[in-house]
């Protein structure tokens, strides 16, 4: 049995700079537009939901599809933070 | 995050129109009596058939037109059978859409999990 | 308000009906009314109706302009033995016709079943709409 010889260590470079967050390939500024979004639809629903209470809206299915769309946008970045985060825990875990 | 494609908008603008129809029905039978009262009838389907064809250069719209149903001694021409009929159709329309778009919010939940 | 609005003009077409019946049932109990040539007689009472405009803020519906009577002569009975009959011996009656307001207890009476059913109607569409992205 041939056993291989065992190449010099090479020696441990520095890290490439970190990118200060936000600057990465634009996928966080993607994520802030995203919750942009979320908020204007949250916005929205609670202006048509003024609109209700004072008897301006004309039509209620309007308040009741924004007031959806708003919850679900909610919790959809709920689940992208939560994805996320589960993510980062996951690469804390790794052993180095 | 935006919530909703063409297809939720679609419905949205259908359920509008639909409540526009009961409002032009309810003054029709409002007016059954009234001597001289011209029914009316909002078109919208022809509209928004061409305004998803067209893939969103033209916008669709709901008109009105008048009924011409025949007049009857006093000048009035509200038809009840075809108020009901229309009626009764827009309700069970509008119930639909409303059954389409939450079923719509439904899939975006199951696809988040709850 | 504007929301509901199609409840608003049936109510308001309820109310034209409801008047309706009320000048038709006052007509009917007074069609033996007589009075003494030296009075107005009874005359039969009518409503007056028009639509109301309907647009993008205003619901429409239909409004009772007037409550009028029913114009023409007036309705001479021969009966001498009347306390109320003048020298020649006749009296005043009312301008009120049966035939005529039976017909109209009838329209009046489908117009109003009419409205009640548009807002049961138009209650149940906002229900439905009321259902829209709940569980």
């Amino acid at each position: 049995m041939v056993i291989p010889s065992v190449s010099a260590i090479r020696p441990v470079t520095a890290p490439t700079t970190i990118d200060k967050a936000g600057a990465a390939s634009g996928s966080t500024n993607t994520f802030v537009k995203g919750l942009e979004n979320v908020q204007a639809s949250l916005d929205n629903a609670d202006k048509l939901a003024g609109q209700l209470a004072n008897g301006q809206l004309t039509d209620v299915h309007t308040y009741m599809a924004a007031a959806t769309k708003a919850e679900l946008a909610v919790q959809m970045t709920v689940a992208i933070r939560d994805k996320a985060v589960e993510a980062y825990q996951e690469i804390m875990r790794m052993q180095v | 995050m935006r919530v909703g494609d063409t297809t939720m908008s679609t419905i949205e603008w259908a359920l509008g129109a639909e409540s526009e129809r009961q409002r032009v029905t309810a003054h029709n039978i409002a007016n059954i009596n009234t001597p001289g009262f011209r029914s009316s009838r909002l078109e919208f389907e022809s509209s928004l058939a061409g305004a998803m064809q067209s893939n969103g250069s033209a916008s669709a719209t709901w008109t009105t037109r008048a009924a011409n149903t025949p007049q009857n001694l006093n000048g009035n021409d509200v038809s009840l059978e075809a108020e009901t009929q229309i009626l009764n159709k827009s309700n069970l329309h509008y119930e639909a859409l409303a059954s389409a778009l939450s079923m719509k919010f439904t899939a975006l939940r199951s696809a988040l999990g709850r | 308000m504007a929301l509901f609005g199609a409840l608003d003009a049936a109510s308001s077409g309820l109310t034209v009906s409801r008047v309706w019946l009320d000048a038709i049932s006052d007509n009917v109990a007074n069609v033996n009314t007589v009075r003494s040539p030296d009075q107005e007689p009874f005359r039969a009472r009518m409503v007056v109706v028009s639509a109301v405009s309907r647009g993008a803020t205003e619901t429409g519906g239909a409004h009772v302009d007037a409550i009028a009577n029913r114009p023409g002569d007036p309705n001479w009975i021969y009966d001498p033995t009347h306390p109320l009959a003048d020298e020649r011996g006749y009296v005043l009656g009312a301008n009120v016709d049966l035939g005529v307001e039976m017909t109209n207890m009838i329209i009046a009476n489908r117009s109003y079943q009419a409205n009640l059913r548009m807002i049961e109607v138009a209650t149940d569409t906002y229900r439905s709409a009321l259902q829209i992205g709940r569980r």
